[in-house]
């Protein structure tokens, strides 16, 4: 059973990949912000928690990075999928519907 | 297969850390501006917005916490920082971390050098298919009997019916002549059966091995070379596959050569140089080539691997039913009816080598107990650091893992002096053997299972020397330290203490095996071998030039007899005591036995006792105008066939269906080694023994030169293999004691050196300890004598029960061992007292600065520090 860092981890990791696969590349700020519109603020995260997710995912190579210019002019760092990456959604996303699936048939039970 | 991503990048995350560190800095200042950005849009201030932003963001240092934990590698990381740590605090300790680096340098040397030779002599295994199920047949007439080599029409006849059970192979292990280049050189060679190499699952190295067809060649046979004969005599000549070679004066034609560091189930002490079939056995001399095919006349190494799922009692009991019907169809020369089956992988030798390794490990164990003091004077001298760290909320394992981690460092680099030391001691080893007949290439070298044994070392090194200080270090009383007043030192004292006791222990123990095996070397030196070791003697072993060598025997000794400081020449088959012709000749007595009995035999020339100064009980030596009608036996057997060596005399032997009469008794002497029982033996007579024994007027040292000269000038034919005073042919038979004596010598001297460096430092480190206290001792009144007796009394009470504990142990363990002391008593008076000398002048020498140090002591100065 993944304890609650693991499962919180693992939706933050697919939220991240989903707006990348949305809005295509991104920087640390804007993916925190997108997040949060998203989830029209229920999830206010503290944004720095956002920084060691990024890490794994760009370790495990479903995201890639490259430097460039924020709008304020500074130099950010700006993330985009992989294709791996892509392939990792499909999975993840098929793992939340059957799960889905089988908590609403729970839910319909008598 | 994202986990081998992520590894290889935490790698590279370890690497870069600090760019990376900088990089994310630069990241997360970009993400702050622009949520101030944001807030500033929406209406605050910009500090305010600014604060607000950072707020948001979390915590940048915990951020930046968090995101080094996720790129993982931390442990990799901390365990930089500790070994960068443990630099600088060796840097500030830089006496003590060198005695025992030093120390520790000094004792993993010699272990691993001596793990090289005894894995080399009795850890390897054979370098063959299936080694586990390899065994050695030997054939005996009963449970208790004597063993009964087969020989070579045995071995056919225990391949084809024992097919079931087992593959069986055939040796003969000899020696040869190797013809290079003109110079000559004896070699071990095995005439093995055309399976040989086959079975075995042997590899060439270049070319193939003997295969079955080899048996029957055409023309020059096929020969097979070791690596070390291809490395030293050819240079790893790419094309040796072809060429032909001289054995014994006949070509033989290269078909390849053996792996490196093969070793073949049979080990012999050299290894052999060159492989041929054994249907070319007419290298070997008439006789023996004659012999080697017919049943019960030479006997031939016979090796048998089992089959798969057979035991070794299976395949014992059907061999055996096997050679009961061998006696049974060939009663004259088979008279073994059981087969015992001897392991290749004995685990006798794996015990002994365990044993010599323990022994040597001894003194490792000796210098990590000095480790473990050093370490923990550092760490008392460190205690403020460590209050101070605990404090500031290291946890105590953190402290632990840092001590550990300069333990590490420690045993690591003392590991790698101690290799490079080993890896000198290895080039010296050969230049201490004895000299032996043919040359000994024992192969050692720094390979993967020294290096392997030396990490294990070091690890075990780490834990004795670091684990035990590391846990009483990382738990000093904060507040008394912190406080800067003295711990109290009473358990740590007490810790120390233990240490001198197990190290006087060991030491002591080393010493008392030492003298005992010393004085067991000396009684062996007296014992007389048949003949007067004090006599000017020197042994020329001959060597052939060629097959058919001209020269005239007569005429050689004649011209040795011309030389100047020659008194008489005479010459034997086998020199004594030389470790070879154990080999049993089967004589019956005419009147006295039915069946032959086998009995050991040599060969003599003229004048032989004579010279060699054998005592003559009865009848005469040979003389120059004797024949192959003669025989002189020894005491022993004259006493065990005809009562007395009076009747011997006159009475006839039957050897090789020819009577001979003997003429004369000689007494009993030893022929294979220094400790056999007195065995019966007898001399045939040979006008042209192998080996010439010259006996001179003064120091035979002194003419070896003139002899050489002699032989090189003026008798062409033979080459010079040897030319050996007494002393040195006996070395062989010495070679025992010799061996062990001094490898238990070197242990003991290491041992009781780091032993008494061990205790320097601890009376020394007491001495500091109560500085204070002698001072205001010695100002209330006290003199030398007493300060003396405060200070040394721990100390010397910890070398007295050291040193009575490892006598005790000493004399336990030599009981058990009795049989290697020859004449001496585990108890011997010399030994013990020689053994409690040495340590009480190393304790003696060990205490003399700290001692007048405390005596040195000011007074004045010690009151005023206050």
């Amino acid at each position: 059973m993944p304890n609650k860092t693991d499962v919180l981890q693992g939706t933050l990791d697919l939220m991240v990949l989903k707006t990348l696969q949305i809005i295509g590349e991104l920087h640390g700020y804007g993916i925190a912000r997108r997040i949060e519109q998203v989830s029209e603020d229920i999830l206010r995260l503290n944004q720095g928690t956002l920084y060691p997710a990024l890490v794994r995912l760009e370790q495990r190579r479903w995201i890639k990075s490259k430097w460039g210019l924020s709008e304020t002019g500074r130099r950010a760092r700006f993330y985009s999928l992989t294709a791996s990456g892509r392939k990792q959604i499909e999975t993840e996303e098929e793992n939340w519907r059957r799960s889905a699936a089988v908590m609403a048939r729970f839910m319909e039970a008598q | 297969m994202h986990s081998f991503w992520t590894f290889l990048a935490r790698i590279r995350a370890l690497i870069l850390r600090n760019r990376l560190d900088r990089d994310l800095d630069d990241e997360l200042q970009a993400h702050a501006e622009l949520l101030a950005l944001e807030y500033r849009q929406s209406g605050l201030s910009p500090d305010e917005a600014e604060r607000a932003a950072r707020l948001r963001l979390g915590g940048i240092e915990q951020t930046k916490e968090e995101v080094r934990d996720a790129r993982g590698a931390r442990w990799l990381e901390d365990l930089w920082r500790d070994a960068r740590y443990a630099l600088r605090m060796f840097a500030k300790y830089r006496g003590t971390t060198a005695v025992a680096v030093l120390s520790l340098a000094f004792a993993i040397g010699p272990n691993a050098t001596l793990f090289g030779v005894v894995d080399r002599l009795f850890l390897k295994p054979p370098t063959v298919q299936g080694s586990s199920r390899i065994f050695f047949l030997y054939a005996k007439a009963d449970r208790a009997g004597v063993s009964e080599n087969p020989t070579y029409p045995d071995y056919l006849d225990y391949q084809e019916r024992g097919r079931d059970v087992a593959d069986f192979l055939a040796a003969f292990g000899h020696g040869v002549m190797l013809n290079v280049n003109g110079a000559n050189e004896l070699v071990p060679i095995e005439l093995v059966s055309d399976n040989y190499f086959p079975m075995l699952g042997v590899r060439a190295a270049a070319g193939r091995t003997l295969v079955e067809s080899d048996a029957r060649f055409e023309g020059a046979p096929p020969v097979m070379l070791s690596y070390s004969l291809w490395q030293r005599k050819f240079g790893l000549a790419a094309d040796i596959v072809g060429k032909t070679i001289m054995l014994q004066f006949r070509p033989f034609r290269i078909v390849g050569v053996a792996p490196r560091d093969f070793r073949e189930p049979i080990q012999h002490v050299t290894p052999n140089d060159v492989w041929v079939p054994l249907s070319a056995a007419f290298i070997l001399d008439k006789i023996e080539s004659k012999d080697l095919m017919q049943r019960g006349k030479l006997s031939v190494d016979v090796t048998v691997r089992l089959h798969d799922g057979v035991s070794r009692q299976q395949a014992e009991t059907t061999l055996s039913a096997i050679a009961t019907q061998l006696a049974k169809e060939h009663p004259d020369t088979n008279r073994g009816k059981i087969v015992v089956l001897r392991a290749a992988n004995d685990p006798g030798k794996a015990v002994l080598g365990a044993i010599i390794l323990s022994l040597i490990g001894m003194v490792l164990l000796i210098a990590c107990a000095n480790v473990a003091g050093i370490r923990l004077a550092q760490g008392e001298a460190r205690r403020r650091e460590f209050a101070m760290r605990l404090a500031l909320g290291a946890g105590r394992w953190r402290l632990l893992r840092q001590l550990l981690a300069e333990s590490l460092l420690l045993a690591s680099v003392s590991a790698g002096l101690g290799l490079l030391l080993a890896y000198w001691l290895i080039q010296a080893v050969p230049a201490v053997l004895p000299s032996l007949p043919m040359p000994l290439d024992m192969g050692l070298r720094v390979d993967a299972r020294l290096l392997a044994y030396t990490l294990l070392l070091s690890m075990i090194t780490t834990l004795a020397s670091g684990l035990l200080p590391a846990l009483r270090v990382s738990r000093p009383d904060l507040a008394v330290v912190l406080k800067g007043e003295a711990p109290g030192s009473r358990s740590r004292s007490w810790f120390r203490g233990s240490l001198i006791v197990a190290q006087i222990a060991c030491s002591q123990f080393l010493l008392v095996g030492t003298g005992l095996l010393v004085a067991s070397y000396f009684q062996v030196q007296h014992i007389r071998p048949g003949f007067d070791t004090s006599r000017h003697l020197l042994f020329a072993t001959l060597l052939p030039n060629a097959e058919r060598p001209n020269f005239n025997y007569e005429e050689m000794l004649d011209r040795l007899r011309a030389v100047p400081g020659v008194r008489r020449v005479s010459s034997v088959q086998e020199p004594p005591l030389s470790g070879s012709g154990g080999g049993l000749r089967q004589v019956s007595i005419p009147g006295i036995t039915d069946e032959p009995v086998g009995i050991s035999s040599n060969a003599a020339g003229p004048e032989y006792f004579t010279a060699m100064g054998t005592a003559i009980l009865r009848g005469r030596d040979f003389t120059k105008s004797d024949s192959q009608a003669v025989a002189i036996v020894n005491e022993q057997m004259a006493r065990r066939f005809w009562g007395d060596a009076g009747r011997a005399i006159g009475q006839f032997i039957r050897l090789d269906g020819r009577d001979r009469q003997i003429v004369g008794v000689v007494e009993t002497g030893k022929y294979q080694t220094l400790l056999e029982p007195p065995t019966p033996f007898f001399f045939m007579f040979t006008r042209a023994g192998g080996t010439l024994v010259l006996e001179t007027v003064g120091d035979p040292a002194v003419m070896v030169d003139s002899i050489r000269k002699t032989f090189r000038d003026a008798i062409p034919g033979v080459t010079l293999h040897s030319l050996v005073t007494v002393r040195q042919q006996l070395s062989l038979a010495f070679f025992l004691w010799q061996s062990a004596a001094g490898l238990l010598g070197i242990c003991a001297i290491l041992g009781i050196f780091l032993s008494g460096v061990g205790l320097y430092g601890v009376v020394s480190h007491g001495v500091t300890c109560r500085t204070h206290e002698i001072g205001v001792r010695m100002a209330m009144g006290a003199r030398a004598a007493n300060v003396l007796r405060l200070v040394l009394r721990q100390g010397l009470s910890m070398v007295a029960i050291g040193a009575a504990m490892g006598m005790a142990v000493a004399v336990a363990v030599a009981r058990v061992v009795s049989a290697v002391l020859y004449r001496v008593s585990p108890t011997d008076p010399l030994a013990l007292i020689g053994s409690v000398l040495a340590v009480a002048a190393v304790t003696f020498l060990a205490i003399q600065l700290p001692a007048r140090r405390a005596i040195r002591t000011d007074p004045m100065s010690v009151l005023r520090r206050e």
